[in-house]
Formats: C-alpha cells, structure tokens, sequence
C-alpha cells in the first residue's frame, strides 16, 4: 500500500569530503529514514557514519552495461522507499544537480506521484574550478558542454570565450558503456577544434581535476591542444580551453545604443 | 578506516591545520584507506552525450544485476 507521507531531498556533499558540505546537507542526511549515496567510495564511507541506513547505488553499475540503464534502475530503487512512506535522501557527489541525471529525474518522478521532492545545492566542481584556476566566468564569458555531446551535436562555440569540456575522457565514446575514450576518438575531438573552430594546435590548453581528500593535490596541468589524445585522463578531468581570440566589438549594437542614449538624454533635457 | 576518515573530515574542517601537522600514524592511516579504496571502482555519475529528451532504451534483462 502506497503511503503519501514519504519525501525527497537530493543533496550534495560537495567534492572534497569535509570541506564543502553545507549545513543543511548534513541535517538532511543524519535526519534521513534512507540515505542513497552516489559519491566517491571514500565519502559514501563518510557519509554512512553519519546515518545508520546509507545505501550505495554504485552496486548498479556493470562492465558494458548502457548507464542510461542504470539511472532508470537507480531512480527505481528510490521511488520504492519514497512510495512506502519514508523520508528519503540522495546525496550525489559535488552539487546534484550538476552532471547528474538521477536526482533530477527522481525528484521529477517523485513529484509527478504527488510527493515532496527537492534539492539542495551543493559545491560542484565547477565552483572549484573557478576558485583553483584564478578564473572569472564573467570576465570573457565560458560555455559548458559535455565533451561528447558537443562531438556528437551541431554546436556553436566562441573562442573569445573560455570553453570547459566536462568528462573529456569519454569524449568520442559511442558505447555509452566506456570507461575511456581511445587516443583516436579524442584526436577527432581535436582536430574539430583546431579545423573546425580555429583554435591553434599549441594553444595551450588545462586538465583540472578536483581533489576528493583534502591530504590530495589539486591537478591543473598545462598542455599543448594537439597533445589531449595521449594524455593521461580520468572520469574526473576537465578540459580548459582559453579564449584564443580577443573580443570583437558589436559596432552596430554599439551604435544603436549609443543612439538611444543621445534620445534619452534629450528627453531628460526637455522634462527638465 | 574509520579513524582515518575522522581525521580527513576534521582536518578539512579546521583551517588552522595543515596536512603538515598530521603524525606519521595519521598519514599511514589515510594512505591505508586510499589504498584500498583503490579497489573499488571509482565510477561517477555520469551525464550522457545523448539528446536529453531521448528515450532511454529497454534493459537488457541477462546484463542488469539482480537489486538488493
């Protein structure tokens, strides 16, 4: 029998254990009937000291199974607790919301059975990114894209601005199964970039990668772009591509305001 | 396992501390845990490169697990 009592709460503990979990995050989980985890094994082994049932879902993943499989089977295991009437919480690595699909298609569920569901944010890598790199999302503009759906899809990227490729290493990958992409399927990745897009071969491109312990470096190494396929990447790194060209001024756009500013301004003179 | 984990948590908790002041035996203990932590497939969740709105394909019943 179907309980409408139970409820959702996706959270983030954020990506290096200790150090980025929010407040409210911590209440949600200690106060949890059920703690599903999809984290990295050291923090789920956290996670679970702070609330008696904590459950892995990373039991679900196979060798060669299609992950979209997984998520559905993921999603499955949470409506079954929500559905018999407990408080249910998913704690996803760094901010769920971000790069997960799960907590997203949870709470959507959850909320289409007539169920409490929402999420907390949490600190992402993307937030790590910025503080460890020294840079500015503002400061020329950045474009996001998993790398191999900007491969796989018509896009349209500005080199004036800073592009930052999330799971580079599967970049190319076609199984939806790999772990990583082989050196051939990211030279593709490259030589779109460079002939595609314009950006110089040796443009000197960053892999970021995130620490989990807080003991553990942070990874921003530099390297030539014609050198991504034989770098050593894991499902953690990110690919930093500077902007390459300088800003172009919108003359046109410029002057249509600069007109409307003179109109506004002789409107203001005659009020006055 | 779990002492090390303590320590990791308490150590990104306090800004004053620096991995420079962990003692042999608590580096020894992290080290420990790092290593066999190793063992365990570090997947994450991943984001596929597909259309969002895509359906998701049937499971294939002799490739999934059995859930507990």
């Amino acid at each position: 029998m179907q309980s409408n009592t139970g409820s959702l709460v996706c959270v983030g503990p954020g990506m290096t254990l200790g150090a980025h979990m929010p407040a409210r995050c911590r209440s949600h989980i200690e106060h949890a009937d059920v703690v599903f985890t999809n984290c990295h094994p050291i923090m789920e082994r956290w996670l679970a000291t702070m609330n008696k049932d904590t459950r892995s879902l990373q039991s679900l993943y196979a060798d060669g199974k299609d992950r979209r499989v997984t998520y559905q089977e993921m999603v499955k295991l949470i409506m079954t607790e929500i559905r018999s009437g407990k408080s249910v919480v998913g704690a996803f690595y760094g901010h769920p919301g971000v790069f997960a699909q799960v907590p997203h298609a949870a709470i959507a569920q959850a909320r289409k059975e007539g169920f409490s569901a929402h999420m907390e944010p949490g600190i992402s890598a993307e937030d790590c990114l910025y503080a460890d790199m020294g840079i500015d999302p503002g400061a020329y503009g950045s474009q996001h894209f998993e790398a191999s759906q900007l491969m796989m899809f018509e896009r349209v990227v500005d080199t004036s601005a800073y592009l930052f490729l999330w799971q580079i290493a599967l970049a190319g990958d076609l199984t939806i199964a790999a772990k990583t992409s082989s050196a051939a399927q990211r030279q593709v990745l490259v030589s779109m970039l460079t002939e595609h897009y314009g950006y110089p071969e040796d443009h000197a491109v960053a892999l970021y990668e995130c620490p989990t312990l807080i003991t553990d470096k942070t990874r921003i190494e530099w390297i030539p772009l014609n050198c991504l396929p034989e770098a050593n990447l894991t499902l953690v790194t990110t690919l930093v591509v500077p902007p390459c060209k300088k800003l172009t001024k919108n003359t046109a756009i410029l002057d249509k305001l600069h007109q409307l500013q003179q109109q506004q301004g002789s409107i203001h003179d005659k009020s006055n | 396992m779990t002492k090390a984990i303590e320590i990791l948590a308490s150590l990104a908790n306090d800004t004053t501390r620096s991995v420079d002041d962990l003692s042999v035996e608590e580096l020894n203990s992290i080290a420990a845990l790092k290593a066999e932590a190793a063992e365990i497939k570090p997947i994450m969740t991943i984001t596929e490169p597909n259309e969002p709105t895509e359906p998701t394909p049937d499971p294939e019943p002799e490739k999934n697990p059995k859930v507990a």
